[in-house]
């Protein structure tokens, strides 16, 4: 075995901000919301379409319990002709309406509402609108932590009126939040005499994001409106930004109608699944599961319950899903398999539903020689006996040795000018010695032959159980009561989404389309909310940005700490449990790896994993497919891999069935299952599907046609093929015009490594452009010089929707040229060069045309900009980095083969936050979104004597210490501490 | 209903959720076994100590029947007896729909004195169909809603003689 490279690795940081201490419990002030009035107000508004996305004219329904009582029409008179006016009085007057302008509609309506009615504020994208009408922001302050990193909105110019806080939780969510200015009002006068009625802070609902939180994704009010089948459906308009007219009015007038009814069928169904949590509290998926948990009464978390250097192990253990390109650029067939709702499943395997309902859960030292020997003598046979999943609750610290255990890393290869924090199963030998979860330990031991050595093992175990607990019916449906003292919630919950998917099958055998439609977003719903329980709200960590630097503590494995400052901080959720979430996700891991085991003792191997998903490679009757830095070699005396016969992938699928935890009645066979696309569409027999990947999350599989052509498996809509790195580029051409975009992408990638001809799309000589949404003041701080000169309406306020495009690397490299350009959001991707693109970092106002040119010539006023053609090609280079290529340097942009792991060692271990992916997000350059992963910086040293610094300090930790080194003699200065000098040896 | 009768109606129903706040519960009613008084108007204290005016005064040693002026205390010196409960229905709407001009009548004006003589009777026959009758059209609609999903939309040609 060669030597390991050195690697900087990381793990999860517990990092506690100097808040949150003391305070383990927040929020629960004794204090009742009564919830809105009877009131609520729907609203839409139509805008213009530069940056600014300025409001033009909006429309608005006020409902009193259900019943339309006031409809109007709203505008701004500063971006309307006075012809456009004189259309929306002649309108408003035909049609019965109150026509307002939108200072009137603010203070009048909206606020009125919101404030002194304590109605319901409705909107599809709620932000976007909110900011629209507007008439100033800045970022949010005050001592309501969570909306820390949002803004504060004044649509009222009163400094004394109400203002409403902003912040965006997720793609498609929002925080919302009143301030209420001081001054006498119900409540108040309530608590003066003895009662507990909390003050209200307004009641919003964005039908985005509760359509998403129970139905999965980021569902569009058109989308939603045929989903609920609302009486109304919304129509499309081709009208924005151009003259007003008659029609355009009557859309934006039915967009409030099919909004308000896509509300009020969506709080139907949300009453019906029988929680108590309101319907405006609901954010996500996440919302709906915690919600359940509310429901038993099951109690949340306790910081108390777990030493923080406990909680720091737990953490260094926890790492997501396992996902890796094994074979690169070379096609290879096989078979697709993944696990059965592999989280719920592993959490209901482990039987962690005692942990959830547990009064404490407590912990010990294990007998390091018990847990090697079980270790040592574990095989497949033991995994694949579901008694042994009962034990996995450990978590244990080993000294790494030629072991493949997760670790985190950099994994740099020889062309990275920069690299990020990857996760690979590693070959991980020397170095510090590393937490992991005994799951980890026992995948390791499968796929080395041999146990690491355990330094130290932790034990759990859940001691008594909560009181009070109430049994609840999911999805409001009795046959599903769930008592949490006698069933697993996960279980039922996995079983009832079994039962409704099969009921979509008959829907959708019979022909009843919506029906079946419906059951899919349920299930779809359903399987949202497991995973939500089993794993997502044990993990839940919010961001929270502030604009200061505020200290943290960050505490260690060993019982150490440190302390340090950062502008984001981590706020554990209501129904935070690491424990759960790292044994739920090592589960998880243990149970691919023991997939990839079975296939490795039959003498095959995969080409690709992702989470819960495997492709091996396999042919009808199994023998030797060529492959680069293959084991094998060919009758023509090429490198080969040897595919297994379909009958041993089969009967290794089968190996499975004993791990099923569900009631047979309702799920039966293997968790293992063998995926559809693995079979003729039209015979249903079994047929041979090829993978091909580039990088881990960049992979397709595919058929070929009778001309040896590619096509993607999978159905229409939902093709075999990742997402991962383009989903930030907005479509080139309309879904309308045949292919998906994205489908055409890797239809061309296929052909081009595949060597079948293939002329590339059209559209790869277009600009590649972007969707950028600012969403918080970060984001917004990019655009400060472009808004420097602007009117607050032609300002790029937050929520504005703008298209980016990126110059090529020879302009960036011209001093004075823009490094990145903005433009109203257009879908029409042939009017995006007609358009007028500014640099978003000048306030000269200096617009730009953009091009794709080969050339690279110079022209005044003209930016070559990177092409979707350009993308491609860089997606196509993207190496596997964590692996080596077959001649063992690291996986470079064209390695193709077997890829071969990296023998690594990490002697320091950075602590780190929450990682973000918000660059696919936002598509900003990279040089924009410093800090995509919280850092918990290490500390900083006094530079005389190197202590820790602490509040204010920067460079010395007292004035001694100052005089002490600049009275020393210059040639010695350098020897002080540099600040970054200590932290890195966890144990 | 017009305009005004509208603004009204929702200054009451704003008042209505105010008191609702002020006592602390969404469907506040008397605490005192066997009251039946649920409008947030004719109650007062805090949850869970919420009495009816009438028990409140019962339980103040004052009397339960309270003087009402029928045409706003500015307008006429004739009052009514009416119960507590009822008088702060009664008030409220006066106060809440009734014109300010009306209701004040700062200049002696005998049309708006008029004017408030006809407003405060259709607010007692409108205390009197509420306290009645007001149950009846939401049961109706309830009902007709009911038959139509149990006996068919045109459920009423099965009773001939209801049509």
């Amino acid at each position: 075995m060669n030597e390991p490279e050195i690697l900087e690795g990381a793990v999860r940081a517990w990092a506690v901000p100097d808040s949150m201490k003391g305070s383990s419990r927040g929020g629960a002030t004794g204090y009742v919301d009564l919830g809105p009035s009877a009131w609520s107000l729907t609203f839409d508004t139509e805008t213009t379409t530069d940056p600014g996305q300025a409001l033009r004219v909006g429309a608005y329904q006020l409902h009193h319990r259900g019943r339309l009582r006031k409809e109007g029409l709203f505008y701004n008179p500063a971006t309307l002709s006075a012809a456009e006016v004189e259309l929306l009085q002649g309108f408003a007057s035909d049609e019965g309406l109150e026509l307002l302008d939108r200072d009137e509609f603010a203070e009048g309506i909206l606020l009125d509402t919101i404030y002194r009615r304590r109605g319901m504020l409705i909107g599809h994208n709620l932000p976007f609108d909110l900011f629209r009408v507007s008439v100033a922001h800045e970022p949010a302050r005050g001592q309501n932590q969570s909306l820390r990193g949002g803004f504060t909105v004044a649509v009222s110019h009163d400094p004394r009126a109400p203002r409403i806080q902003v912040k965006r939780t997720s793609p498609g969510a929002a925080f919302f939040h009143l301030t209420i200015p001081t001054g006498a009002h119900a409540e108040g006068r309530n608590r003066r005499r003895g009662g507990n009625s909390a003050n209200h802070h307004g009641y919003f609902l964005d039908t985005a994001t509760l359509g998403g939180a129970l139905f999965g994704g980021r569902p569009s009010l058109a989308g939603l409106s045929r989903l609920l089948d609302t009486p109304k459906k919304k129509d499309r308009s081709e009208d924005h930004g151009v003259e007003l007219g008659r029609d355009y009015l009557r859309y934006l007038r039915d967009d409030v109608t099919v909004t308000w009814q896509c509300a009020d069928a969506l709080r139907s169904r949300y009453e019906a699944l029988g929680l108590t949590k309101p319907v405006w509290k609901v954010y996500s998926e996440a919302s709906v599961g915690k919600a359940h948990l509310e429901e038993m009464g099951i109690r949340g978390w306790h910081r108390d319950e777990f030493p923080d250097p406990l909680i720091a192990t737990i953490l260094e253990t926890y790492h997501g899903g396992r996902t890796e390109a094994r074979i690169r650029r070379t096609p290879v067939p096989g078979v697709y398999v993944d696990f059965k709702s592999q989280y719920p499943t592993a959490f209901v395997l482990q039987d962690l539903w005692r942990f959830v309902v547990a009064e404490k859960i407590i912990w010990e030292d294990l007998d390091v020689a018990t847990v090697q020997g079980s270790l040592d003598s574990t095989d497949l046979d033991t995994v694949l006996d579901p008694a042994f999943w009962k034990g996995l609750a450990v978590l244990v610290l080993i000294a790494p040795e030629e072991d493949r255990v997760p670790t985190r890393a950099k994994y740099k290869g020889s062309d990275d000018a920069r690299s990020s924090y990857n996760v690979a199963v590693e070959l991980r030998s020397g170095g510090s010695p590393v937490w992991v979860t005994l799951a980890d330990c026992v995948a390791s031991t499968l796929h080395t032959g041999k146990a690491p050595h355990v330094l130290r093992a932790v034990g759990f175990e859940a001691e008594g159980t909560q009181d009070d607990l109430r049994a609840v019916d999911i999805g409001g449906d009795a046959r599903y009561r769930v008592d949490p003292y006698e069933d697993d919630f996960i279980r039922r919950l996995v079983e009832l989404r079994s039962d409704v998917k099969a009921d979509r099958r008959r829907a959708a055998e019979s022909g009843q389309v919506d029906q079946a439609s419906r059951l899919e977003s349920v299930q779809r719903a359903m399987k949202a909310t497991a995973n939500s329980i089993a794993y997502g709200t044990g993990i839940e960590i919010n961001v929270i940005e502030h604009r200061k630097l505020q200290g943290v503590t960050v505490h260690l494995p060993d019982g150490g700490s440190y302390p340090t400052k950062g502008d984001r901080t981590e706020r554990p959720g209501s129904f935070f449990n690491p424990l759960l979430a790292t044994l739920v996700t090592g589960g998880g891991r243990l149970l691919l790896a023991t997939a990839m085991a079975l296939v490795d003792r039959a003498g095959g191997e995969y080409a690709y994993c992702d989470t819960d998903s495997l492709f091996i490679v396999a042919t009808p009757a199994g023998g030797l497919v060529p492959c680069r830095g293959g084991d094998e070699l060919s009758a023509e005396g090429g490198q080969a891999i040897l595919a297994l016969p379909w009958k041993t992938v089969d009967e290794l699928v089968e190996r499975f069935s004993d791990l099923n935890p569900y009631d047979p009645r309702v799920i039966d066979g293997s968790i293992l299952e063998i995926e559809d696309e693995n079979l003729d569409l039209v015979t249903g027999d079994r047929r041979v599907i090829e993978c091909l990947a580039i990088a881990s999350k960049r992979a397709a599989r595919f058929v070929r046609d009778i001309d040896g052509r590619p096509e993607l498996t999978g159905t229409a809509g939902n093709r075999s093929r990742s997402e991962h790195g383009l989903g930030h580029l907005i479509a080139p051409v309309a879904p309308s015009e045949g292919m998906d975009w994205m489908d055409r992408w890797w239809q061309h990638l296929l052909c081009t490594e595949l060597g079948v001809e293939d002329e590339p799309p059209e559209w790869f000589d277009l600009p590649a452009v972007g969707r950028i949404t600012v969403t918080s003041p970060r984001e917004e701080r990019a655009f400060r010089d472009y808004n420097a000169d602007l009117t607050y309406d032609q300002q790029v306020k937050p929520w504005c929707f703008m298209s980016v495009a990126h110059p090529v690397t020879s302009e960036r490299a011209r001093p004075g040229a823009p490094r990145c350009l903005i433009a109203p959001f257009e879908p029409d991707a042939a009017r995006r060069t007609e358009m007028e693109w500014r640099d978003h970092s000048a306030s000269d106002g200096e617009s730009y045309e953009i091009r794709v040119d080969p050339s690279l010539e110079i022209k005044v006023g003209s930016v070559v900009v990177q092409s979707y053609g350009d993308y491609f090609v860089e997606y196509r280079r993207h190496p596997e980095r964590k692996f080596a290529d077959p001649d063992g340097r690291p996986c470079h942009p064209w390695s193709r083969g077997k890829l071969h792991l990296r023998h690594v060692r990490l002697d320091e271990l950075k602590r780190i936050g929450k990682e973000s992916n918000r660059l696919a997000e936002t598509a900003l350059p990279i040089e924009l979104d410093e800090h995509a992963a919280v850092a918990c910086r290490e500390p900083l040293l006094c530079r005389g004597c190197g202590d820790p610094l602490l509040g204010r300090q920067r460079m010395w930790c007292s004035e001694t210490c100052r005089i002490r080194y600049r009275s020393r003699a210059p040639a010695l200065r350098g020897s002080g501490g540099s600040g970054n000098s200590s932290f890195g040896a966890n144990n | 209903m017009s305009a005004e009768d509208a603004a009204g109606w929702e200054a009451i129903e704003d008042r209505r959720d105010e008191r609702r706040r002020s006592l602390g519960h969404r469907d506040p009613r008397c605490s005192v076994p066997g009251c039946p008084e649920t409008d947030p108007l004719a109650l007062t204290g805090v949850h869970p100590e919420i009495l009816c005016y009438e028990h409140y005064a019962l339980r103040n040693d004052r009397p339960w029947l309270e003087e009402h002026h029928l045409a706003g205390r500015a307008n006429d010196e004739i009052t009514v007896a009416i119960p507590g409960n009822d008088h702060r229905s009664i008030s409220e709407r006066q106060s809440g729909s009734w014109s300010r001009e009306t209701l004040r009548n700062p200049d002696g004006s005998p049309l708006l004195k008029a004017a408030a003589a006809i407003r405060g009777w259709m607010d007692v026959l409108w205390l009197i169909l509420e306290r009645s009758v007001s149950w009846v059209p939401e049961f109706l609609e309830q009902l007709d809603a009911w038959l139509a999903v149990e006996i068919g939309p045109r459920w009423w040609d099965h009773f001939p003689e209801s049509s």
